[in-house]
This record gives C-alpha cells, sequence and structure tokens, in this order.
C-alpha cells in the first residue's frame, strides 16, 4: 500500500534523459552566444540600426527675378510599423479609424495596412499637408498611434507649373531629375546624401525614430535662370493665342539676348505642368522633350540669311549684286522654284531677301561654292549641338559633301533651307551672332549657382567669330532695308526699327518629298536694330488657317517685341533721335 | 459522503522523528531564486510591451509581483498540507484527487464548448473573473500529477493492471487533447509528459503505452493538419533563417536565436537588450529566455540552465527518497513537470525544437503559470520533509523494487 516504493532505478534513467536534454540545451547555447554570435549580432544590428541615407534637400530653381519655378518643400510622409502595432496590442482597425478622419482616406484601406502583423514597414500616405502633420503627431503623443510615425521628406513642387515647363524639366517619381535643368544640372541640384543611424523607437510610434546623423546632407546648389519669368509669360501667352488662332498643332519661341548667348524666354507647345508630369502624354514622340532644342526642323527661308552672311563675308557679294529672278532655276539636275512660283526679274541682294527669293539664294550658295557654304554654316553651329545647359539637346542634319546623302543638289536647297535639319536654338544662336557683331555666343539658360561653396556667376561665353564685324553690320542694314521694301509689314512696329526674316518651311515627309500643304511659319527678328536687346525666333508648326511665316509667325514677334520694349524700357527710336539731336544741338 | 482514511502508515516516535525535517534546503533556494530572477528579468523584458499596452512600464512587474505574492502563499500552503491527506479524503467513496481533476476537466471542457474561455491571442487558455483570469490547464498540471500518483500508487496487489490503468490513461489523452484544440500544443505536450513519466514510473502496460503513443501521433498529425500554421512553424523550423520566413512564421523564432546571438559571453547588459522593443514577440512571457540571453549572455542563460538542473536533481532526489510510492511518483511527475517543461521552453526559444508557446517556469511572467509551478513546488517540498536517509533507501529499494513486495520499514 501506501509504504510500497519503487525502485531508484528508473528515476535515474529518467534522471539521466533530464540530463542529457539539458546538456543539449547548453550546447546550443554555446553554439548561438559563442559560435554563431557574430552573424546573428550583426543581423539584429542590420535590424535596428540601419545606416540610412539622409534625403538631401533639393535646390530650388529660380528665374532671372528670383522667382521660384522649382523649390523643395518638407512635408511629412506617414508612416507605419505594423508589428508594433501587433505588439502594442492596440486594435489596427481602431488606429486606422482615428487616422482616416485626418488622412481622409477610408478607414478600410488604412486598417489593411496596419493589420500585417509580420510586416515591419508600411507607408499610409504621402506629402501630408503640416496641418494634417500636427494632428497626427498629437495622436502619437497621446499614445492613440502606437507604430504610426512621420517621416519628413523633401518634395519638389514647382510654383508656377506649366510656366517654362520644358526649360525646367521635372522631378521624376524615381527620384532624379528628368528633362531641361533638373535633367541637366541633376547633379548639382540634388545635392549630396548625408547619412544617419537610425534606431527603431522604442516605443514604437510614441519616441517617433530616434536618429544619429552620423554626416548630414548637403543640400543641392540652387540655381539663377537668365529666364525671365515676365518675358516667358509673356511669350507662352503669344504662343498659345497664336498656335490657337492659326489652328497649330503646336510651335516654339525663344527669346535671346544676342550680346550675351542668354536665353531669357523659351517656350513651345504643346506643354505640360512639370507638378503632375504623369499626367500629359504626346503622341508619337517624346512627349516631355524641349522642342527648342530636341526636335529639329527644316528651317526654310530663315536660313538664307546664313547663305547670305557666309557670301557676303566672303567677299562673292556686296548687296549691289544683281541676278535675275526668274522664279526659277535649275541646278543639280532640280528645278527649284520661288515659294510664289513669281519671277522679280533683276533684283539685288536686298530684294532677295525682301522677296525671299529661293532662286537668289540657289545663285548666291552657287557663287559662295559648296566648300566656303558648308564651313560658313558648321561657323554658324549648325550640325552640332549648341552646348546649351538643357537636357536633351541635339545637333540637327547638316549633310556636307562628304555625306553619302549629299547630292550636288543639295547645295542649292541648303541655300534656302531645305534638305538641313536643324533646331529653334541653333538658328537663334546663328542669327544672334549676324546681330552680335558675328561673334557666336553659346546659349544658356543658368546664370548663378548657389551652392555652399558660395555663388558662382556663368561668364557669357563667345563660341568664335563667324562672319567679320562688317559682314555682320551690313546685313543687318540690308535687313532693316529689306523689311521696308517687303510687301509684309506683319512684323513692324511703330517707333522701333526692328528687322527680321520670315520662313515659311516645307514639312519633309518620311517616305521622301515633302507634305503638301501643312508647314512651318516661322520667323527670326530682333530689335532694336541701333542696340539689339534680344532675338526672337517664332516657329509655329503646321498652322492650318494660314501656311505664311509672314502671316502667322511675324504678328508674334511683333506682339513680343512690342512687350519687351515696353518691359526693358527702351525708348521708341523717333523718341532717341529726337534726343540725339537735342545733344548735338 | 465525506470520509477520511485512517494514516495508512502507522505513525511511531521514531519515524516521526525522521520524517518531520525542514523542507529540502537547495530546493527552497531555488524555488525562491529562480521566481526572483524572473521577476528582474521580465522588469527588463516588458517594460516596452508594458508601456505601449497600459502606459505604464511597470505594469507586468507589478502584477507578477503580486503573482509572486499568491504563488509564495500556494506553496506554503501546500507545503504545510502532508500530501497522504489528498489520499485520504474521499467523497462518495472516490478520493479528492479525482474529484479536483474532474473538476478542472469540467472547466477544460465548458471552455471547449461554451464562451465562458476568454479569447486572446487566438487561443482559449483563460477564464475570468472580473480583475481574476486564471489558466485551468496550467492548474491540471500539478492535478493531474497528484491524482496520477495517488491512483497508482494506491494499487492492490492482484488487482488487473488493465483494469487499473485504463482510467488513468485515459484521463491524461483527454485533457492533453482538450488543451491542445485551445489550441495550446505546449501546454498539452506538457500534460502528455507529466503523464507518462508517472505512468512509466508505475508501470503501465505495454499496450496502453503503445496506445498513447499512436494516439498522440495521430493527435499531432491532426493538431498540424487542423492548423496550417504549426505545419508552415515545421517548415520555417527546419530554416529559420530562409528569407521566406523572415518575416512570418519564423519570426519570432529567428528573434529569439538573434538575441541569444546578440548576448555572447557576457550580454548586452540588464536593461540594455534591444529585442524586446517589439522585434520578439512574447519578449516577458514565453522568449523571456532570449531576453536573457541577450542582456546576460552565456553566463546568464547557463545560469538559469544549471539551476533548472539542480532543480530536477533534487527533485528526483526527493523521488527517490520519497517514502512511498505516492509520494515518489508524485515528486517524479511533478519533477518531470517542472523541469521537462523548462527544458521544452529552452529548446524551443533556442530553435532546438519547432516553436510552440510555452512559459519557462517560474521565470516567465503569467500568474496562472507561477501558481501552478509554486503548487507543484509546495508538493515537492512537502515530499521532502518526509523523505528517508537516502543510503538506507536506496540500498534497500534497489533490492525491493525488484521484487516490487518490499514496503520500507
Amino acid at each position: 500500500m501506501g509504504g510500497k516504493t519503487m525502485g531508484t532505478g528508473r528515476i535515474r534513467l529518467i534522471q539521466a534523459i533530464a540530463l542529457l536534454g539539458a546538456i543539449v540545451v547548453a550546447g546550443e547555447l554555446v553554439w548561438l552566444h559563442i559560435l554563431e554570435s557574430d552573424r546573428l549580432a550583426s543581423q539584429a544590428q542590420d535590424q535596428y540600426q540601419q545606416d540610412a541615407q539622409i534625403v538631401p534637400k533639393r535646390g530650388n530653381i529660380l528665374d532671372a527675378n528670383r522667382t521660384l519655378l522649382a523649390t523643395a518643400e518638407y512635408l511629412d510622409d506617414v508612416e507605419a510599423a505594423p508589428n508594433v502595432v501587433r505588439g502594442s496590442g492596440a486594435s489596427p482597425t481602431a488606429i486606422a479609424n482615428e487616422l482616416a478622419l485626418h488622412l481622409g482616406m477610408p478607414g478600410e484601406q488604412l486598417a489593411a495596412l496596419l493589420d500585417q502583423p509580420d510586416k515591419r514597414y508600411a507607408v499610409l500616405a504621402k506629402a501630408v499637408t503640416s496641418d494634417t502633420s500636427e494632428r497626427i503627431k498629437r495622436l502619437m503623443r497621446d499614445g492613440r498611434a502606437p507604430g504610426v510615425s512621420l517621416k519628413a521628406v523633401p518634395y519638389r513642387t514647382y510654383p508656377l507649373g506649366m510656366l517654362a515647363a520644358h526649360v525646367v524639366g521635372f522631378y521624376s517619381q524615381s527620384g532624379s531629375g528628368q528633362y531641361g535643368i533638373e535633367g541637366y544640372y541633376e547633379e548639382m541640384l540634388q545635392g549630396a546624401p548625408g547619412r544617419r543611424l537610425r534606431s527603431s523607437a522604442p516605443f514604437g510610434g510614441e519616441a517617433g525614430e530616434a536618429t544619429w546623423v552620423l554626416q548630414p546632407a548637403e543640400p543641392g546648389a540652387d540655381l539663377v535662370l537668365t529666364l525671365d519669368g515676365t518675358v516667358q509669360h509673356v511669350v507662352e501667352r503669344e504662343l498659345e493665342s497664336a498656335v490657337e488662332e492659326f489652328g497649330a498643332s503646336g510651335g516654339t519661341i525663344i527669346v535671346m539676348n544676342p550680346r550675351t548667348g542668354a536665353i531669357v524666354a523659351m517656350a513651345s507647345r504643346p506643354t505640360y505642368d512639370s507638378n503632375s508630369y504623369q499626367t500629359f502624354h504626346s503622341p508619337g514622340r517624346d512627349a516631355y522633350a524641349n522642342p527648342a532644342i530636341s526636335m529639329q526642323y527644316e528651317p526654310g527661308s530663315t536660313f538664307k540669311l546664313i547663305t547670305l552672311a557666309g557670301a557676303l563675308d566672303a567677299g562673292v557679294i556686296t548687296p549691289e549684286k544683281t541676278f535675275f529672278d526668274s522664279g526659277k532655276i535649275e541646278y543639280g539636275g532640280v528645278e527649284i522654284k520661288n515659294w510664289d512660283e513669281k519671277g522679280h526679274g533683276e533684283s539685288d541682294m536686298t530684294d532677295l531677301i525682301a522677296h525671299s527669293s529661293n532662286v537668289g539664294a540657289v545663285f548666291v550658295g552657287d557663287l559662295l561654292g559648296r566648300d566656303l557654304f558648308y564651313e560658313y554654316v558648321s561657323a554658324f553651329g549648325f550640325g552640332a549641338p549648341t552646348g546649351v545647359d538643357l537636357w536633351g539637346e541635339v545637333g540637327g542634319d547638316v549633310h556636307d559633301p562628304r555625306s553619302p546623302y549629299w547630292y550636288p543638289s543639295s547645295l542649292a536647297t541648303n541655300a534656302f533651307g531645305q534638305g538641313i535639319a536643324v533646331t529653334p536654338l541653333q538658328l537663334a544662336a546663328a542669327v544672334a551672332a549676324i546681330v552680335n557683331d558675328g561673334v557666336l555666343m553659346r546659349p544658356y539658360v543658368v546664370q548663378e549657382i548657389h551652392s555652399e561653396d558660395g555663388i558662382r556667376h556663368i561668364e557669357p561665353q563667345a563660341v568664335r567669330r563667324v562672319v567679320r564685324k562688317e559682314t555682320a553690320n551690313t546685313l543687318v542694314s540690308m535687313l532693316v532695308s529689306a523689311s521696308n521694301r517687303s510687301e509684309s509689314k506683319m512684323h513692324l512696329i511703330e517707333g522701333y526699327t526692328v528687322a527680321g526674316k520670315t520662313g515659311t518651311a516645307s514639312i519633309p515627309l518620311a517616305t521622301g518629298g515633302y507634305h503638301e500643304d501643312l508647314t512651318i511659319a516661322s520667323y527670326v527678328g530682333f530689335g532694336p536694330v541701333e542696340n539689339p536687346r534680344f532675338v526672337i525666333l517664332v516657329k509655329i508648326d503646321r498652322p492650318t488657317v494660314e501656311p505664311w511665316g509672314s502671316l502667322v509667325a511675324a504678328p508674334v514677334f511683333r506682339a513680343i517685341a512690342t512687350e519687351l520694349f515696353r518691359y526693358y524700357h527702351i525708348p521708341p527710336s523717333t523718341a532717341r533721335q529726337m534726343t540725339e539731336q537735342k545733344e548735338v544741338s | 459522503m465525506l470520509r477520511i482514511l485512517p494514516r495508512s502508515v502507522p505513525a511511531n516516535a521514531a519515524d516521526d522523528a525522521e520524517r518531520r525535517r525542514w523542507p529540502d534546503v537547495p530546493l527552497t533556494v531555488l524555488m525562491l531564486a529562480l521566481p526572483l530572477i524572473g521577476l528582474i528579468a521580465i522588469y527588463s523584458a516588458s517594460i516596452a510591451v508594458a508601456y505601449a499596452e497600459t502606459g505604464d512600464p511597470h505594469y507586468y512587474f507589478r502584477r507578477q509581483l503580486m503573482f509572486l505574492v499568491v504563488g509564495f502563499a500556494a506553496a506554503i500552503t501546500t507545503l504545510r498540507i502532508d500530501y497522504h491527506w489528498f489520499g485520504r479524503i474521499q467523497f462518495f467513496g472516490i478520493n479528492l484527487t479525482f474529484w479536483l481533476l474532474a473538476a478542472v476537466i469540467a472547466v477544460l471542457v465548458l471552455m471547449a464548448v461554451t464562451d465562458i474561455g476568454y479569447l486572446a491571442r487566438g487561443s482559449v487558455r483563460w477564464i475570468r473573473w472580473g480583475p481574476v483570469s486564471l489558466q485551468p490547464s496550467e492548474i491540471a498540471k500539478p492535478i493531474l500529477a497528484l491524482y496520477l500518483a495517488q491512483v497508482l500508487a494506491s494499487r492492490e496487489a492482484g488487482v488487473n493492471r488493465l483494469v487499473y490503468f485504463f482510467v488513468p490513461t485515459l484521463l491524461v489523452g483527454l485533457i492533453a487533447a482538450i488543451v491542445a484544440q485551445q489550441p495550446d500544443l505546449g501546454t498539452a505536450i506538457m500534460i502528455l509528459l507529466i503523464g507518462l513519466s508517472i505512468l512509466v514510473a508505475a508501470r503501465i502496460p505495454l499496450l496502453y503505452l503503445l496506445g498513447v503513443l499512436v494516439a498522440g501521433s495521430l493527435a499531432a498529425w491532426y493538431a498540424i493538419v487542423l492548423h496550417p500554421y504549426r505545419l508552415q512553424r515545421l517548415t520555417a523550423y527546419l530554416d529559420p533563417f530562409n528569407p521566406q520566413y523572415q518575416d512570418n512564421v519564423a519570426h519570432h523564432n529567428l528573434q529569439a536565436l538573434l538575441a541569444f546571438g546578440s548576448g555572447k559571453i557576457t550580454g548586452v547588459g540588464l536593461g540594455r537588450g534591444m529585442q524586446k522593443f517589439f522585434y520578439m514577440p512574447e519578449p516577458h512571457t514565453d522568449t523571456i529566455y532570449a531576453v536573457i540571453g541577450e542582456e546576460l549572455g552565456l553566463i546568464g542563460t547557463l545560469a538559469v540552465l544549471i539551476l533548472f538542473v539542480l532543480l530536477a536533481w533534487c527533485g528526483f532526489n526527493v523521488a527517490a527518497r520519497a517514502p512511498d510510492l505516492f509520494g515518489q511518483l508524485l515528486a517524479l511527475g511533478l519533477t518531470c513537470g517542472l523541469f521537462g517543461q523548462a527544458l521544452l521552453n529552452m529548446a524551443v526559444v533556442t530553435g532546438l525544437l519547432p516553436f510552440t508557446g510555452i512559459p519557462l517556469p517560474f521565470v516567465s511572467a503569467g500568474g496562472s503559470s507561477l501558481l501552478a509551478s509554486s503548487i507543484a513546488m509546495g508538493l515537492l517540498l512537502n515530499i521532502s520533509t518526509q523523505t528517508t536517509n537516502a543510503a538506507k533507501q536506496t540500498g534497500r529499494n534497489r533490492w525491493h523494487s525488484r521484487s516490487d513486495s518490499g514496503a520500507v520499514q
């Protein structure tokens, strides 16, 4: 009965098994604590002390008047550690409902994000307003949002939205600048990321994130553009209304300072808002590319200026040189007609410009000869990028005699701007070179770089002298006289002397030949002639109401030039002559 | 209906002098040391969880302090009651130990079929009265040991073993099954372990042993099929560092391993661990051994392991020296229960066995676990006050065990 006992043998056996178990556990402890400890410890460190990047503040982009075109604003992202939410024992639904009120999101969506107990990271909302962020901070302080945290992230915004979008570019969702200034100056704008040691908060959301800065981030440089927001606005307004008025597919306008190469305005249509670039689509081409530098076209008659400049400079013609304009000419086996298929009889070089005679251009090109012609074309910067500080510039297509695509007739067609592809900026820069006494300036957009190291001013940069000063001046006065002789007066502004050249370029078809009725109507002009302050290139693509540059593009030039005279406080030439006379007398 | 049986062994003066001793000193020290170590570990391990859950970082520490008082009282009470007393009280001709066990089973069954149970963390383990909550499956452990030891020790010579072992074996399986479906696999395993240790020591018929093992395997298979997460845990156990599992099922296990590794030999320092800050689930309860490992290193974990080995050593010695079979079986079952659970917890947390939640006796935070362990310790200490001379006992029993006939003195 009760006094009966069993032997101790079985007890000792069980004891031995127990001891064996303890030895196995002790072995495992040694393995974990000593043999595997380095690997395990570093894996543990990794999960709570992450070497995290500090996102630097991206540099601002300002116009010449110091108006913000692009800026970085610190906004809070609302994040959560769902595993902490679970660990806190709080109900994900309750937290979700609290947050839903402030974030304006459905509670179920938030609850689904929070109720993932095995996840350590979830983004609940991005870029919330500072007001929302304050209210969430209050929730966190009250302990009503365990596991929830806020992270200040610099967000890119474009206060003026559409204005100069092609020049500014945008900051993509993938986290880099794209196109325009944003793309070209990516390195400078992005700054240098800093490093911090991120430690998860002991009490989840309550303490937020404890952070040790190892190396502070270096903010990106601020860029001050040569672009003048006021001029840009005028340019965009005029372009917009011209495109609409003439039923055009788009267009480009460039305003340049011929003395420096500084780009004062540059606009294209169709365009987009840098803040919401994703919503913009443009079928059949790179939607965000800046047409002023990335889209080449056959310039047409505006290119005659280059032919004339070369011929004048080489001395093969003088303004008085005459030729017989029969309305058509055969060259290299190809018949070339004037745009109006009319002859103008005995003409001098000014008539050539005034009538925009193709026959005359072929005559001049032939006099200049192919070698010198292409030398001048290349010296004016065609066939190579201008080197402008904008993302995605192309070089145009110039087929010189060494090219397999060159035919003897090419010299003739090239002479009046056909069979040669240029970018609007190349043409604007080349005309600016004529205006600038024959010196080609590198076009540029950024004039100052404000970085941690101080302010760097970008000096205007002369590329080369293309033609002699006299040549340039002669051509300018020829243009002025041609304006007076021309049947079109659409570009003239009362009281001011301006000059320029129209262009009505055919649009080449991929199948060969040219489009039957669609054209590119353009005008490149400058003013005031006495002391040029601006070169304006207006290019209207495929106007449907009216094809001619003189009727479509020249009025746009006039409208912009008129505004510029006022904006730059340039007194009318007549008034100036009066004051000059007064000074003399 | 109530009947108190006379003492089965006549008490004479000499026996009394030999039996009424102080409780086993090393056991008493361990009984005090382990909960104190637990209290310190809980203080460190629970602050983050307690703060997040209640706003009071010392919430679990304070509760554990209260549980210690209750546990100490329970241990003192059971220490003061001669364990034979449980075998001498009968209601309706059936022993008190059976009624106690029947009451526990009734509560467990009620929890399974009604909603008196309290659902927490996906399992119905607790019942609640106002602020007091209790885990009946924990209390079932010492009571099961008491019942089995008492019943199996009282078999009269000549009674058919097959008949005699039938009900106890069935009850062990029944309780384990009910607990497993809560679901609480860890405690179910402990019920089986306590039951089997006593049944085997009492020479369970081989047929039943096989039956229990087969039924246990089937039940385990069924339990795994019923809850696919167990299968996932099993796969994750086999490959804890596979990134596929790192953010889900093996998270618990992996985080514990990282804690041990971070602790190295001397630990990162008491209170300085990082894993308890929500990286490792249940830092103050089932995984507290890992917190000790991180903060006190190999020295800390080995110390705790050694304390439990000492506890087992003392417990088995008490079993070996117990004055009668009841005491022997009871001491053996309780020791196996305490040490087995400690070993199971450590093996699970260190990744030796697939993950299952089970508290470390005395150390993990939790009232029911501490109460059950304290009752077990009180009973063990009571037996230790009645042990006979070790040398005499051991020598004699070597012989008597074979003949199964000898009564001590």
